[in-house]
């Protein structure tokens, strides 16, 4: 059984103004997190390190361990697995603690796309190198995650039909919630009529729809359960975690647009952590576009496939609503540090630190994150109460 | 003005591109099961590694469509707004292209197409997508 609770959040940056380094950042995250739990640096002994598919080794990888000065580590890597990598490293760290590999893990992802000046289109337009047919990409024109995921929008609207408007509710929820966290960068009221003048980037996806990069660092620390009872914040445990890879080509018989890896992470982590779809209380999801949104929640099985639009049309992912969604205003209105975005407003929510946007009912949170064209998916199921051991 | 990105092959995909440059759209095809795919050194349905280069028709229907109308390489920058196509090929693998002469206004997925060889630069192809009528 898994023994593992989240007792440490450091959260550095989260700005679109130049900062330091992702090196420097995620030190400073990693110490802030230590500090939060009430834990000595020295009493780090792991360290899990992920960066941003375009970031090198160079400027954040094994070399973070010199620059937070942590020199007693047991377990030190960095990991992979593109979108899904911050929740991978929980994972590893949850599995690393319950086993006694290491006793307390930081887990970080750090990024600094935005230098002086830089707009998100340039940093983000053509930061991943593509080779071979891959590089079709490019001469076609089709760059950032906002051209992939606008071609999988088109897919699924064209399928079952999804309007502007169920779009754009995800954005307007995302946005309802951002203006109540002081840490989200986009704050003013956002409303359909805004939405749906707002310009095109890749169509069918408009401004809104897309992520809100920021220079930043996010750090977890993991523990036992028992080592948690003892520390300084209140424990978010545990209770169930799952991925899922389909690793479906670009062939005829196999829908890469709809779908993806959610439903079998689901399907491990809710038996793990033995609930159903019923008993979760709220979603934090990896939503660098509205359409993953919709995506993750019909492969969890909170609606059926393609009724995902219907589901979000009456602000039951909002604020008040039924299924509180991204509430802290995940990527789209709050910032874009990739799987550590809803990592860390889970722990928000779960601790009772969430101010004016705190969820009422918060007994089990699914945590989600997706990476490449829905292609590796990895998910956590959170609690502040312990498992059933 | 900066110049278009081009093709870059590597040793997988290498006689797709050199096939692009001699007039032909070439796919894998298996010799030992005769399914038909691209981008993979192993057969996707029999996971042989037996595999040939053959000519495919080039017709096929639209699987996924964007319109950019964002300027994120200046090379674009005279051409949004532009759309881009994830086409099915009738053999089966799926191609990504340019998609030329279609309206603002009209639904792209489930069009039928056939492909264009594009030289997009100086000795540099690439496939480019064009509506038929339906067959």
């Amino acid at each position: 059984m898994l023994n593992a609770a989240i007792v440490g959040l450091g959260m550095e940056g989260l700005t679109r103004a130049p900062t330091a380094s992702a090196r420097t950042l995620a030190a400073r995250a990693v110490l802030a997190a230590a500090a939060d739990a009430g834990l000595q640096p020295q009493e780090i002994d792991g360290l899990l390190v992920c960066r941003s598919g375009g970031a090198s080794e160079a400027e954040l990888g094994l070399n973070l361990q010199r620059a937070a000065v942590l020199p007693n580590l047991k377990l030190l890597q960095v990991s992979y697995a593109e979108g899904a990598s911050s929740i991978a490293n929980i994972q590893l760290a949850a599995m690393a603690v319950t086993h006694g590999l290491a006793t307390a893990v930081a887990c970080v992802f750090a990024d600094a796309p935005l230098a002086n000046g830089a707009s998100s289109r340039e940093a983000f337009g053509q930061r991943k190198a593509a080779e071979g047919l891959d590089s079709l990409r490019y001469t076609a024109g089709l760059f950032g995650g906002a051209g992939i995921f606008a071609l999988a929008a088109s897919r699924y609207i064209a399928r079952y039909g999804a309007t502007p408007e169920q779009f754009g509710a995800v954005a307007i929820a995302a946005r309802a919630w951002a203006r109540m966290n002081p840490s989200a960068v986009f704050r003013e009221p956002l409303t359909l009529e805004t939405y749906l003048a707002s310009r095109w980037i890749a169509e069918p996806l408009r401004l809104y729809d897309c992520a809100t990069p920021v220079n930043g660092a996010i750090a977890v620390i993991v523990t036992t359960a028992e080592r948690a009872a003892d520390l300084a914040r209140p424990a978010v445990h545990i209770l169930g975690m799952g991925q899922g890879h389909p690793g479906a080509p670009d062939q005829a018989g196999f829908e890469r647009e709809i779908g993806g890896g959610g439903a079998a992470a689901g399907a491990t982590a809710f038996a793990m952590a033995r609930i159903g779809v019923d008993d979760v209380d709220l979603c934090q999801f990896y939503d660098a576009f509205t359409y993953i949104t919709l995506n993750t929640l019909e492969a969890y099985g909170f609606c059926e496939p393609g009724e995902a639009g219907g589901f979000v049309a009456d602000g039951r992912i909002a604020p008040g609503g039924a299924l509180p969604v991204n509430t802290g205003g995940g990527h789209l209105s709050g910032f874009y540090l990739q799987g550590m975005t809803p990592v860390s407003e889970a722990v928000i929510q779960l601790r009772g630190d969430g101010g004016e946007r705190q969820c009422p009912k918060t007994d089990i949170a699914l945590v989600t994150n997706e990476g490449g064209r829905f292609d590796h998916h990895a998910c956590l199921v959170l609690s502040p109460h312990m498992g059933r051991r | 003005m900066t110049s278009r990105p081009l093709p870059a092959p590597d040793a997988l995909s290498a006689p797709f591109f050199e096939g692009l440059a001699k007039g032909r759209l070439l796919i894998q095809t298996c010799r030992t099961c005769g399914a038909h795919q691209l981008g993979s050194e192993r057969c996707l349905r029999c996971r042989s590694e037996d595999l040939d280069w053959t000519t495919a028709e080039g017709r096929g229907r639209i699987h996924a469509a964007t319109i950019m109308h964002t300027v994120f390489h200046p090379a674009f920058a005279g051409e949004v707004p532009y759309a881009v196509a994830l086409v099915e090929l009738d053999e089966g693998p799926r191609l990504l292209g340019g998609l030329r002469g279609v309206a603002a206004d009209e639904a792209l997925v489930g069009r039928r197409v056939r492909t264009v060889i594009a030289e997009i630069a100086p000795n540099a192809y690439a496939p480019v997508f064009e509506p038929v009528q339906e067959d």
